[in-house]
């Protein structure tokens, strides 16, 4: 397995792990898991954490770096934010959402 | 020009079909290592559940016709190599075949559990369908069956024991079912419906070893002993890139062959499709893999057309997907809340419940949206949808609002459809639109 695929499953796991967890306890969803080793600690208490807190800026430039199909030629995204809807409906009245 | 495809699913055929299409005197070769070519993986479980009534149900076209069409495909037949500066794979019983282009569609295989005991029998991986057909009569001898970590087919593989009458216990070290992909909220009905059908769930759990006398009779899990004649092994999709790392073909973080817009390798003249690749995420830009059989087959199309000399490009993927949990519908497209926070992406969420049609017309069920913004944009970033119908139509349109950068305020104040028998007056992505409207101001 190459550096980039450890990083990937590892991050990956870890990351939906701890996202698993915020997200059940705000439904009501009990999620277990102690740590079962070093290796589980290191991901869940130090990278985690240090992913969370790094600028989005960084951690995309991070993403981007490492090797795959999102750095070869592939059609751009269409701009955003499109035009803007002149209203958005609040209590029953249109506004400008820039309001 | 003699293009070769290694791989007979909904990739491959379609590379060999499209090559077809811009250059019909092409000579188009297929390999396969399976029996069969271009069947539907996905229908096994629905017949195995006894809906649908034959696996010969499942397959998209006969030998014959491909035959006709001037696609020449060698069945059980296994590509050993492939020498990309020679421009030669190597084929096991046909020696070296020279190739002008090479399309790879090599699929993907279940993540293998690495368990003691693995080797008994009673432990099924649904994909192939001549197998499907042995493993179906042994269904039918099975009491009590353990599902081993809960994937999309898993999911399917349990309705259809259930329908069997068969016991199923699900085991997954997941905190719910297809955890990776579903928020909780979303999941809670089809949790239920397995509740009350008498499903076991240990969520949180693991699988640590089979047991049994050369046949499977029980698994050993974290939470116990669990007797059963069957597994059922449902772990994630990983690609099959062997052949590819072997020959020196670029792979990605996933595992998967890193491709671009057009397929093409980072070896001249060699594209790859499917599970085997992995395609860039057209919100966060992270590379996916394992992802539908309509996203295999137009990829697969894309790569036969360049590869034939046609000019064609796939975009990043925005991945609506839909499927039947139960007695209900499940499906989404983009982020959910779990893996929009997992990656780290910034949003706010509405949910809305509502109904597939007037409330006093006779089949009328309930459905639940639930859309995810981006707060600075306020564009659509992905959406949950359970409902007991119309999924797959919402999963499919809100799929294109992703990609096309429709806002929040756009969908607020959308049009739909009203008519008693197919749609009632409240669309509820509208009002699932309101409601992130609303929690915007917040």
């Amino acid at each position: 397995m190459s550096f980039s695929q450890w990083l990937r499953t590892n991050s990956q796991q870890y990351l939906l792990a701890d996202a698993q967890q915020r997200i059940g306890r705000k439904n009501g969803v009990t999620v277990y898991g102690k740590p079962r080793s070093l290796k589980d600690r290191f991901w869940r208490y130090i990278f985690v954490p240090t992913y969370k807190i790094l600028p989005d800026g960084l951690r995309r430039s991070l993403i981007h770096a490492m090797p795959g199909s999102h750095r070869q030629a592939w059609p751009k995204q269409s701009a955003r934010p499109r035009p803007p809807h002149p209203f958005v409906r609040s209590n029953g009245q249109d506004r400008s959402p820039k309001k | 020009m003699k293009i070769v495809v290694v791989g007979g699913g909904a990739a491959g055929l379609g590379a060999a079909g499209a090559a077809l299409g811009v250059d019909p005197s092409a000579e188009m070769v297929v390999y396969t290592q399976f029996e069969d070519v271009a069947y539907s993986p996905c229908g096994i479980p629905f017949v195995h559940g006894k809906e649908i009534e034959s696996f010969d149900r499942l397959f998209l076209a006969t030998k014959e016709q491909y035959q006709k069409q001037g696609i020449d495909v060698h069945y059980t037949t296994t590509v050993e190599s492939i020498d990309v500066k020679r421009h030669v794979i190597k084929v096991a019983g046909e020696g070296e075949v020279r190739y002008d282009k090479l399309v790879l569609a090599t699929g993907w295989n279940y993540r293998d559990p690495n368990l003691p005991g693995g080797d008994l029998k009673g432990i099924y991986r649904v994909k192939n369908i001549q197998r499907a057909r042995e493993w179906d009569s042994f269904l039918d001898t099975v009491k009590s069956a353990v599902v081993v970590e809960c994937g999309l087919i898993a999911v399917e593989m349990v309705t259809a024991l259930v329908h069997r009458g068969i016991k199923v216990t699900v085991v997954d070290p997941g905190p719910w079912p297809m955890a990776e992909v579903v928020d909780p909220d979303i999941v809670d009905p089809v949790r239920a419906g397995w509740a009350e059908a008498g499903v076991t769930t240990l969520w949180g759990e693991q699988v640590t070893a089979f047991g049994g006398d050369g046949t499977l009779s029980y698994v050993e899990t974290t939470a116990g002993r669990v007797e059963a004649q069957l597994a059922i092994i449902g772990t994630r999709k990983v690609p099959n890139s062997d052949l590819a790392r072997a020959a020196g073909i670029a792979l990605g973080g996933t595992g998967g062959i890193v491709v671009d817009a057009r397929m093409q390798t980072s070896a001249s003249d060699v594209f790859a499709a499917g599970d085997c690749t992995e395609i860039p995420h057209g919100v966060s830009g992270v590379p996916l893999q394992g992802l539908s059989g309509s996203h295999a087959y137009a990829q697969g199309k894309t790569a036969g057309i360049n590869a034939a000399g046609g000019v064609r490009e796939y975009d990043p993927v925005y991945v609506p997907w839909a499927m039947l949990a139960g007695e209900w519908m499940i499906g989404g497209v983009s982020f959910g809340e779990t893996t929009a926070s997992a990656v780290g992406m910034n949003y706010v969420s509405g949910v809305a419940k509502g109904i597939t049609r007037a409330r006093y017309y006779p089949g009328v069920k309930p459905i639940t949206v639930k859309l995810l913004a981006d707060p600075g944009t306020r564009c659509l970033i992905g959406a949950q949808i359970v409902g007991g119908e119309g999924v797959k139509e919402r999963a499919d349109f809100l799929a294109v609002a992703v990609r096309a950068g429709i806002t929040i305020d756009d969908l607020a104040t959308m049009e739909n459809v009203y008519s008693p028998a197919i749609g009632a007056l409240n669309e509820p992505i509208q009002m699932a639109a309101l409601a992130v409207q609303q929690n915007m101001r917040r």
